[in-house]
């Protein structure tokens, strides 16, 4: 009998937790621990923060699901990995803290064979002074920040309807955040929101990013074949932000925000601040905070992880020059180097380094976003790992034997609905498919990317496909009927 | 007064002045916003977008190494 163990129950801790459950045979164990007694669909949070979609509808318990579908579920929150087990024994293990009511606080052991990290992101707040639903600006990226920004939200419009206008400052809130995308999405929802009420001529709406140019979103950007032009995102963003008109500061890392005030400087030194009446501000990423350590009882957090916290997997980190960045430098099979029995999954796992040019101003800040590791690609990394650790398990733990199972991010792409207004006849959406996410210019030369799977269009098509993926992926996630044939 | 046809354009006019950001960028004309709205075309447009993300999704699907090709 084997026993893995997932920490996180995001999206790609549940896709990994839930696909090893169907691959291997009920005598070996699956456990998950994490601290949210519930799922959250987190792209839907864009539509829950301006109101148009009810918090229930992203959210559902966890429990009933795991238990019938035969996964151990620990309501807990992982606080240290033990590779090596300890003094007394040398199983690894990892220790726990319970959230579940009842249980709060109380410490357990909790013993592996396999460990998989897919504890996410921690929204780094701290990062900025004032940033964060603490501070003074809004956030999206959990359900309840959702819900809170939508109030603030609704009551911007409540003046708005009595003839106040107001500033909504919508982006990203330092220099090294990732997740544009989600700010995107959730500026145009606003723009949609505001004028759908006729309001539109009261609200300034400025966009707010620490991109080069606009439609970089971590990427570099993507390149689409377009009217007989291969055209860079960079055109189609600027004329979306435009034609809504969205004003747009790039090349910023928020310093500090103040209530109804955001500081910046840019890439060119120049430091300036913006007021607001309404602001939501993706923070910037880090890992949770995980320790571990050996046998003895010493600390190998080093071992482990990068010093930004997230795990250390089969890439290349060596330091390089942007111009020396290779496809080969991202990890395929997401397994730590020093301890084969632990594997990372979604935005957990240390990136290499950026996808995008680093930047800084003459003053050292860095301006430039971090990698995104987008819902599909953390689902296409669970499902690989998944397979890898079946077959592992099923081979009696001899890896040489075993089949891996690759999904690097330099050779996978991603589908992107980014929605720009919810409705079923008068919404619309960006469709966006990117391949590979990592360019890969030995193989795409010029631009890096397959101009056939990377593509991008506005309408109301690609809306209903947003509003078949909510549903979908909601489905998939509570394993109903049929759910293994649905995609990452 | 103006006696140019007014451009069919998505943006206002008003908030695109010469030599700002704005003035630079392309901009669809009105049939381009049309069409985004448009329901038989974007039904079309609906297969013709899902069919293109599911041959993606299937060439980023994980690709298995025979043991010991890790
Ligand atoms: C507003 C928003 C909109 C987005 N829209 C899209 C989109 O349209 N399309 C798309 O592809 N992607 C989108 N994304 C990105 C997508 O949500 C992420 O890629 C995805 O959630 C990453 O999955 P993950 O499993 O790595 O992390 P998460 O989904 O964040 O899951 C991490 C899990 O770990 C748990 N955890 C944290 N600490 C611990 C601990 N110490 N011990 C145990 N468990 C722990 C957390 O509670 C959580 O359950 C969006 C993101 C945001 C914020």
């Amino acid at each position: 009998m084997a026993r893995v163990v997932v920490m996180g129950a995001g999206i790609s801790g549940h896709t990994a937790a839930t696909r090893l459950r169907s691959f291997l045979p009920k005598k070996h164990e699956v456990v998950v621990v994490s601290p949210n007694a519930q799922w959250n669909w987190v792209p839907s949070n864009v539509w829950v923060g301006v109101g148009t979609l009810k918090v229930k509808d992203v959210l559902f318990d966890l429990a009933p699901v795991y238990k019938k579908a035969g996964i151990v579920f620990r309501q807990a929150k992982a606080i240290s990995i033990h590779p090596e087990g300890d003094k007394d024994s040398s199983s690894p293990y990892i220790t726990v803290e319970y959230t579940e009511p009842g249980k709060v606080g109380h410490s357990e052991k909790v013993t592996y064979d396999y460990l998989i990290n897919s504890t996410g992101p921690k929204l780094n707040f701290a990062a900025t002074p004032g940033l964060g639903p603490e501070g003074h600006s809004h956030s999206i990226c959990t359900a309840d920040h959702a819900l809170h920004a939508s109030k603030d939200f609704l009551a911007a419009i409540e003046k708005m309807k009595k003839g106040q206008k107001q500033t909504f400052l919508i982006g990203v809130g330092h220099g090294m955040a990732t997740c544009q995308g989600a700010a995107f999405e959730y500026i145009f929802n606003v723009e949609f929101e505001i004028r759908r009420r006729g309001l539109r001529d009261l609200a300034n709406i400025v966009f707010i990013t620490n991109e080069h140019e606009v439609g970089d979103f971590g990427m570099g950007g993507v390149h689409l074949l377009r009217g007989g032009y291969y055209t860079h995102s960079k055109i189609f963003a600027e004329s979306f932000y435009t034609e809504k008109g969205i004003k747009m500061i790039t090349r910023a890392h928020v310093t500090k925000v103040e209530a109804g005030v955001a500081h910046f400087v840019n890439l060119a030194d120049e430091e300036h601040k913006i007021e607001f009446d309404f602001a939501m501000l993706i923070p910037p990423f880090a890992g949770v905070g995980l320790t571990a350590f050996d046998k003895s009882g010493k600390e190998i957090k080093e071992t482990l992880f990068a010093p930004n916290g997230l795990m250390k997997v089969d890439a290349d980190y060596t330091p390089k020059a942007y111009e020396e960045w290779k496809a080969a430098d991202w990890p395929k099979f997401y397994q730590n180097p020093a301890y084969n029995n632990i594997f990372v999954t979604g935005i957990a796992f240390a990136p290499p380094h950026f996808i995008s040019k680093p930047m800084k101003n003459s003053a050292g800040t860095m301006i430039n976003p971090t990698p995104p590791r987008t819902g599909m690609v953390s689902g296409i990394i669970a499902l690989a790992v998944a397979q890898t650790v079946a077959s592992i398990v099923k081979h009696g733990g001899d890896q040489a034997k075993a089949t891996f199972f690759s999904a690097s991010m330099a050779e996978i792409g991603a589908a992107c609905v980014a929605s720009a207004g919810k409705n079923f006849l008068s919404g619309r959406a960006a469709g966006i498919t990117v391949y590979p996410v990592v360019p890969d210019y030995e193989k795409f030369p010029v631009f890096g990317r397959d101009p056939k799977f990377t593509t991008g269009e506005i309408g109301l098509g690609a809306h209903w496909i947003k509003i078949v993926i909510h549903h979908m992926f909601i489905w998939k996630a509570k394993m109903k009927p049929g759910w293994t044939f649905l995609p990452e | 007064m103006a006696r140019g046809k007014k451009p069919n354009i998505a943006a206002k006019e008003d908030e695109i002045f010469p030599y700002t950001q704005a003035y630079y960028t392309a901009l669809p004309t009105g049939v381009i916003q049309w069409i985004r709205g448009c329901i038989i075309w974007q039904l079309f447009r609906f297969v013709v977008v899902n069919y293109r993300m599911i041959s993606m999704i299937q060439k980023s699907h994980p690709h298995a190494h025979k043991p010991g090709h890790h």
